[in-house]
């Protein structure tokens, strides 16, 4: 309650002079909003009593509308969903992007962007429910990178760096090494313990 | 797509297989590289070559070079085969000539000198990778590693003379 209370008269304050100032900045009044905590469901509340208040102005209205549309409950649903599904894929129909669920869960968390937020939480479309959609022309400019191996060939398994920076399986790099202590791909001296772990992000 | 090799497959696979073969675990994985970079091959081949499993061993294949134009070698079809260890891609592949050839890399039982077959090999490189090698040094023989002397001493003391042999081979053997 504490945060409300604090935010409430700053934010009356705030609104007022923009109302009085600027007329023509909607979409900057919205990122300063929601770009401020996550609870939007609760500043909501906080919002509302300050229009009928407020002088009625075309700005005013647009702000109400589109804090009203991402209610608590239809904002918690959607992080819910997207934190649920790691591999489900979430498609913003207004910029036609295309991202991972995991991406997108992280941007909101920083920082919800100014409209697509609400639509975010209204287009949450599921690719195993709807295969019919066009999500495969969207998908065609940029495919997920795959990365192989290149002393198998194959997808990578349990992928181990080089101190030089070249990927390759673990059993695959540790043969190798066993047989020439080079790296296979730029011949600079590696060893056994010189290998490290990482993660791609997989296409999967 | 080699129709000599058919008939004398069979003998080489028993060679292949008494000689080479140690543990089916590691067969099966280079066996599982070389599947891939047949297909590899197959959908994206160098520039005039080729290569291919002689039989149904996949341990043993035929490749063809084309002699490249402006060389002494130009228009003549170079066969070569291609024997990869159990142990593939950890150990190079052995690549001899079957086809003769006037070169100085190359001696008269086919074997050629190429670092990258030998100590410069590396698990990364690729069948398609060698025979672009193989087809450069048609184009610029390394007389200072030579295989046979007389060859690359003629290349360096008279080159017009040694290219004039070498286009001759090539118009005996290779066409």
């Amino acid at each position: 309650m504490n945060t409300i209370e604090s935010r409430g008269p700053s934010l009356r304050g705030y609104q007022w002079r923009k109302v009085v100032l600027d007329l023509n900045a909607p979409p900057c009044e919205i990122i300063e909003q929601e770009g401020t905590s996550e609870q939007v469901g609760l500043k909501e509340v906080a919002c509302q009593p300050v229009h009928p208040a407020s002088p009625a102005t075309i700005d005013v209205e647009v702000i109400d509308d589109d804090v009203t549309e991402s209610s608590a409950t239809a904002f918690a649903e959607a992080k819910n969903n997207s934190r649920r599904s790691s591999g489900r894929t979430v498609v913003d129909l207004d910029s036609g992007w295309l991202t991972r669920s995991t991406n997108n869960n992280q941007n909101k968390h920083r920082r919800p962007p100014p409209s697509q937020t609400v639509i975010n939480c209204d287009h949450y479309i599921n690719l195993e429910s709807t295969p019919q959609f066009t999500v495969k022309e969207i998908l065609k400019p940029q495919p997920p990178p795959t990365f192989n191996c290149p002393i198998c060939m194959g997808p990578l398994t349990e992928e181990m760096s080089t101190r030089c920076g070249h990927i390759f399986c673990k059993a695959c790099i540790k043969a190798a090494i066993a047989v020439q202590r080079k790296c296979p791909t730029c011949r600079k001296k590696v060893t056994v313990k010189e290998l490290f772990r990482v993660f791609l992000p997989s296409a999967c | 797509m080699i129709g000599g090799g058919r008939s004398s497959s069979s003998s080489s696979t028993a060679t292949a297989a008494g000689g080479t073969w140690v543990s089916t675990t590691s067969v099966s994985a280079s066996g599982k590289r070389i599947q891939r970079e047949m297909s590899e091959l197959n959908a994206d081949p160098p520039p005039h070559c080729s290569a291919a499993p002689k039989g149904d061993n996949l341990f043993h294949w035929v490749a063809t070079i084309i002699g490249p134009p402006g060389t002494p070698y130009q228009g003549g079809i170079f066969f070569l085969d291609i024997t990869f260890p159990s142990d593939y891609p950890f150990q190079p592949p052995k690549v001899v000539f079957k086809t003769r050839i006037y070169h100085c890399n190359v001696d008269a039982a086919g074997n050629l000198s190429l670092d990258i077959l030998k100590d410069s090999w590396s698990p990364a490189l690729t069948i398609s990778k060698v025979l672009t090698a193989i087809r450069s040094i048609f184009s610029n023989p390394d007389p200072y590693s030579p295989l046979t002397s007389g060859v690359a001493r003629l290349y360096l003391a008279d080159k017009a003379k040694h290219d004039e042999i070498a286009s001759e081979w090539t118009v005996r053997f290779a066409k």
